[in-house]
């Protein structure tokens, strides 16, 4: 029973992972006012580039950090519609969504059903070995460790640093950070570009460790959760942390569950989906809406007009 | 970016009105070009061996009946989209509503039609499959309306939701067991299909109605007046939740019946939702907006997209490139439709 919980906790820290890195990226360029609705193209395009690039150059991690590149580089297409340009960000969003899923496609496309070159290490932490449930923790990847202390880091750059206050005023009230004499179009760009190379890393996770190997669709829509996410964790990368792993055991919940529910197993995959629905409709009742507080202009282009 | 808008100056001189057909036509081409390259560079497939499959799927009878077939769901919804997008309500969730009203549809078809005369039975099918995306639309709608809840995500997640409840109908109670291993349910019964002209009128009468709706009715006034200002709409008494109400039972509705066409008109049978639809939901979003909302236009945008699909699907049977391929240049094409209008704008100071 007990193996049962360390093995849940275990797999719930690993699906949710990916989720955390991709909703860690998100929250950055929302708090800076750029809503990107690109996540799960470039959650795709990091999935497939990954394995590519980690055959090509027989590392794994190799394979995650041009991964993490070129999702970055399609990032900047978002950034330049939507902060240069001043675009609609949902329809850019979304067609970066589009193009993503596509380029995912040509470039795994010869790597298909191939296991790729994953990452296979793992770190033990011998000190929670002993403890029940907690042992769970350890064990892991490395990725999974660094995306722990990634959240808390962002946590803490972005909510006790002045890189962090210049961003979040961003996101509040452009013009204010303006008439102090940054740039909004620079940091929102950046944010950008940083959320696209999370969300790369985030699909990088998904085909080197999680299930290795590539085929399309492998994202499976987590990009769009990673959004949810980040509404649920109010825009806060640690709480974003307990979100995205309560969510990772929620996706692997049908699992568990599946040899008790037959061919029913194929509607819990629908579970985590109607979660965020749900979770969406209560933060919007109305005593919630002030605690939470979504960046005041978020969406909005800056200078207006 | 300057020196595509220098070109397009030159191109079309002060007249507003050709810029906006001249600007499509060289997105187009633009990302025509950097798809060609791509394909080249992946695949050593060059520009003449990508022309020469348009032309397979352009100049013959087969072709054009496939791009017609796949041009049907794309349409559908489409043209529900243009009155969502236009009162603003950012419905992204026509692949579910399309997926529901596949099911509800084929369902009645399926397991109704046999006992009923043809014109009944096609009668209850297109019902059941226009109101169940109706249904299926309406969470989101209310939501929104109630709770002030982002249609985006509601209506996204729904997506996933409808195809997890497809795949369990067709793997479980609708399976055929006669099908051996193959997953799919029993066939449409033959008097239930339909051919793929009367598909198509059908789909250009629903746009010709939406058009007429939305430009020459009260209605499609309210619609219009929600999406360019909601306080205007508060003020002089227009109800959002009702308003966006409509407009998605509308919207779901039709991608409802976008649904049914793929059983009736294509494939005959229900298998799993991602060998039913490669995402025409999804395409139909592209398909909208690449019409600048116009319902009418939707036919021939829409056309335009069930005829890259069919290219897509024949450069992975000859040239073993996925079809998903395609939809970089589908994108891209959304991505021009996003750059336009600000790069318009400032042409038009110019």
């Amino acid at each position: 029973m007990i193996e049962g919980v360390e093995w849940f906790v275990r797999t719930s820290i690993e699906y949710g992972t990916p989720l955390l890195l991709a909703a860690l990226g998100e929250v950055y360029s929302e708090r800076s006012g750029v809503l990107n609705l690109g996540l799960e193209g470039l959650m795709a395009l990091g999935a497939a580039a990954a394995v590519a690039f980690s055959i090509a150059t027989g590392s794994p991690w190799c394979g995650m950090v041009l991964a993490c590149l070129l999702a970055a580089l399609l990032a900047l297409v978002h950034a330049i519609v939507s902060v240069i340009l001043r675009g609609n960000q949902i329809v850019s969003g979304l067609a970066l969504t589009i193009i993503g899923i596509g380029l995912s496609s040509i470039v795994g496309s010869n790597y298909v059903g191939l296991r790729g070159n994953p990452i296979t290490s793992v770190i033990e932490i011998h000190a929670l070995n002993r403890i029940p449930v907690l042992s769970g923790l350890s064990g892991l990847d490395p990725v999974a460790y660094f995306t722990m202390v990634t959240a808390i880091v962002l946590w803490l750059v972005l909510f006790k640093t002045s890189v962090g206050l210049k961003i979040r005023a961003t996101g509040e009230d452009p013009s204010v950070v303006e008439a102090m004499g940054h740039s909004v179009r620079t940091i929102r760009f950046l944010t950008v570009v940083f959320g696209g190379a999370m969300a790369g890393l985030a699909g990088s996770y998904i085909t080197l460790v999680l299930s290795p190997g590539w085929y399309e669709g492998i994202v499976a829509g987590r990009g769009w959760l990673a959004l949810g996410i980040v509404i649920f964790a109010s825009w806060s990368p640690l709480r974003a942390l307990l979100v995205a792993y309560l969510f990772g055991g929620l996706m692997q919940l049908r699992f568990v569950l599946a040899p008790y529910l037959g061919v029913g197993g194929v509607l819990l995959k629908g579970l985590p989906y109607v979660l965020v629905i749900v979770i969406l409709a209560l933060l919007s009742v109305e005593s919630m809406r002030k605690k939470i507080g979504a960046p005041e202009s978020l969406g909005k282009p800056y200078p207006p007009g | 970016m300057r020196e595509l808008s220098s070109i397009a100056r030159k191109a079309v001189g002060s007249h507003r009105k050709a810029l906006s057909y001249t600007m499509p036509v060289i997105a187009t081409l633009i990302a025509f070009l950097i798809y060609s390259t791509l394909l080249y560079m992946s695949y050593g497939i060059d520009i003449g061996k990508l022309l020469n499959s348009w032309k397979d799927t352009l100049f013959t009878v087969g072709g054009w009946k496939r791009s017609l077939t796949r041009t049907l769901p794309i349409l559908m919804p489409a043209v529900g989209l243009t009155l969502a997008f236009r009162m603003g309500f950012w419905n992204i969730g026509a692949e579910g509503q399309l997926l529901m009203g596949l099911l509800a549809g084929s369902g009645v078809a399926i397991f109704l039609a046999e006992r009923l005369p043809q014109a009944v039975a096609l009668l209850l099918m297109f019902i059941a499959a226009f109101s169940t995306g109706a249904l299926w639309a309406l969470l989101p709608a209310y939501l929104r309306g109630r709770l002030n809840v982002n249609e985006v995500l509601t209506t996204l997640m729904l997506n996933y939701v409808a195809a997890s409840v497809f795949d369990f109908v067709v793997r479980g109670p609708w399976r055929d067991p006669s099908a051996y291993g193959f997953i799919k349910s029993p066939p449409l019964p033959e008097k239930t299909r339909l051919d793929v002209l009367i598909g198509f009128s059908l789909a250009a009468l629903f746009a010709a109605a939406v058009y007429i709706l939305q430009n020459y009715t009260v209605f499609g006034f309210e619609v219009r007046v929600v999406g360019s200002s909601y306080e205007v709409a508060r003020a002089i008494g227009i109800s959002y939740i009702k308003t966006a109400i409509k407009v998605m039972a509308m919207s779901g509705g039709l991608a409802g019946i976008g649904g049914l066409l793929i059983s009736t008109v294509m494939t005959g049978v229900l298998m799993e939702s991602a060998r039913m639809t490669p995402g025409y939901g999804y395409t139909a979003i592209i398909a909208a907006w690449l019409a600048r909302l116009n319902p009418v236009a939707t036919v021939l945008s829409s056309f335009f997209l069930g005829f890259i699909t069919d290219v897509g699907v024949l450069l992975e049977t000859v040239y073993r490139v996925p079809a998903s391929s395609i939809m970089v240049f589908e994108g891209m094409l959304l991505l021009a439709v996003v750059v336009s209008e600000p790069l318009e704008k400032k042409l038009k100071a110019l």
